[in-house]
């Protein structure tokens, strides 16, 4: 199974990009107007590169959830794939996903640490960021409501779960800026109580909004995995999948 | 090998209504009716896609969205609307799906795909609508299935190979073990191979018999208006008039005589579907 999602990724790769620029909505181009502050603010060279490793794997883990996540194909439901088998599939897919964006944070942020550029306790604390934003934010599946002709409107996931989405989303980006701003630099070789304290209070947030929106993983499962509840989103240029 | 009894499915302002209905092994069931009838949505029951919220389905003795895997293995369908990948080529697209059917035979693809003129190292983008519905055909033989669904698939074919599509599935169900329901308009291709008709209008059975009880069950008796309008009320279904005459779409009666001077013909598929969707839109109109 670890194989066929892999070599579903590689050769869904085209249509992935399609999906997530189809998908492109107006905070993609607010985190990517994100690549910009340590430019504008003159950031030493140090937290630029904590910053951007920080960042990129961030953005990569949004866009990984974009290009292969929330979505099975028609096809895929009428071929002899039981609902464990499908589960199953979702769960590898999403495993894969949310290690990938952790994996790359680790190589990047790694070179950092093991180059003395970053504070061993900020390494710990922005990966314990990373790990539950990344799983938080790869359970997407495009939307809490499912709307078509044949299907009757209707909630299928718990309440307020598109807006701890974008809660999510953005304090995540926002938690891991303040990590990297506050403890980021390696030469510190004290922290002070606010600095503590404003980490923490940023860290905890987060942490609690991720872990909300993960304990929607098993409707989104359900969500995903059944024909009836499933997403009918299609690309436009794709081969339209109708119900 | 098919066996739905009292199965009702509510899918927005659409229902299917109490439909009950039997296909055993080795029969081809033409699946009629208007658009939005409820075809394409009985056939996604069968396929296990939607649960009925009432009633039973029994695909091969199984419940199709229970023991999904067992009853998709032997499911060969066709379905009228874009699948697979379009970026792959035939080959790619058979391989990648194929994989989850035990018994899908690549040789066996390449030799369909072959007869039916395709190029399996062309992407699928690049064929035609009709030449697409070829290769949902050449997938669904090639893993062995017991029974195909298949959804208007001929409206898309050229004549010739329309042709060699019936001679296929009649093939397909000579040996007594599968069976096929084929969903169409083109009712001409049902007179020449179905074994049981079954229609549907907005949501419900109108009717599911053999094709020899559905030529003994109706008739088409033409001639001087006011003679049709004789007829006996209880016997006619539908009438319409117009200059050079009338025609009424009866029950059939074997104990009745009808007028010498009225022209009776056993009507075909596509009568019998006219006239009862006919009347179902102008009940009383005789």
């Amino acid at each position: 199974m670890l194989y066929m999602v892999l070599d579903d990724f590689r050769r869904n790769f085209k249509y992935g990009v399609k999906r997530m620029f189809e998908r492109f909505e107006n905070w993609y181009l607010f985190f990517c107007m994100l690549i910009f502050p340590p430019i504008l603010f003159h950031t030493s060279i140090h937290k630029c590169f904590i910053y951007y490793f920080s960042f990129i794997p961030m953005l990569g883990a949004l866009l990984l959830s974009r290009m292969y996540g929330g979505w099975m194909e028609k096809t895929l439901f009428l071929c002899p794939l039981g609902k464990k088998d499908r589960e199953k599939y979702y769960l590898i897919s999403w495993g894969i996903r949310t290690a990938s964006a952790v994996f790359l944070f680790l190589l990047l942020n790694g070179i950092l640490f093991i180059a003395g550029w970053l504070h061993p306790l900020a390494f710990i604390l922005m990966f314990i960021l990373m790990a539950f934003y990344s799983a938080a934010v790869n359970l997407y599946c495009g939307g809490a409501k499912r709307e078509n002709g044949m299907l009757e409107q209707k909630r299928v996931l718990p309440e307020n779960y598109e807006t701890w989405n974008v809660v999510g989303q953005i304090l995540g980006l926002g938690a891991m800026v303040v990590l990297v701003v506050v403890l980021g630099d390696a030469e510190k070789s004290k922290i002070t109580t606010w600095e503590f304290i404003i980490v923490s209070v940023f860290l905890f947030a987060n942490i609690l909004i991720q872990i909300k929106i993960i304990k929607c993983f098993r409707f989104i499962m359900d969500y995903v995995t059944q024909f009836e509840q499933s997403l009918k989103y299609e690309p436009k240029k794709h081969g339209g999948q109708n119900i | 090998m098919i066996e739905l009894s009292g199965v009702e499915k509510k899918l927005g302002d659409f229902a299917l209504k109490d439909i009950s209905l039997q296909l055993p092994k080795g029969y081809i069931m033409g699946l009629i009716g208007a658009n939005g009838a409820g075809k394409t949505t009985l056939l996604h029951i069968i396929l296990g896609l939607y649960r009925a919220d009432k009633g039973d389905v029994r695909i091969f003795g199984c419940k199709p969205d229970i023991d999904e895997v067992k009853v998709r293995g032997e499911i060969g369908w066709v379905l009228a609307e874009e699948l697979f990948h379009s970026g792959f080529t035939l080959q790619e697209n058979a391989q990648f799906y194929g994989k989850y059917y035990l018994n899908y035979s690549r040789a066996l693809f390449e030799d369909y795909c072959e007869r039916f003129g395709l190029k399996p190292d062309k992407k699928l983008k690049e064929h035609s609508k009709g030449e697409k519905l070829k290769f949902q055909f050449a997938f669904a033989m090639s893993h062995q299935p017991k029974l195909l669904l298949l959804d208007e698939p001929t409206a898309s074919f050229d004549p010739e190979f329309r042709a060699e599509f019936l001679r296929i599935i009649t093939r397909f169900v000579s040996d007594g073990e599968h069976s096929v329901i084929l969903a169409t308009h083109l009712t001409k291709d049902l007179d020449r191979i179905a074994d049981y008709i079954a229609m549907l209008d907005a949501g419900r059975l109108i009717f599911h018999l053999e094709r020899t009880q559905l030529e003994d069950r109706y008739r088409l008796v033409a001639g001087e208006e006011y003679k049709i309008k004789c007829l006996p009320a209880d016997q006619v279904i539908a009438m319409e008039s117009g200059e050079y005459g009338a025609r009424a779409f009866v029950k059939y009666n074997q104990r009745f005589v009808y007028d010498s001077e009225l022209a009776v013909s056993v009507p075909n598929l596509e009568d019998i579907m006219f006239y009862l969707l006919k009347k179902e839109k102008q009940p009383g109109r005789w």
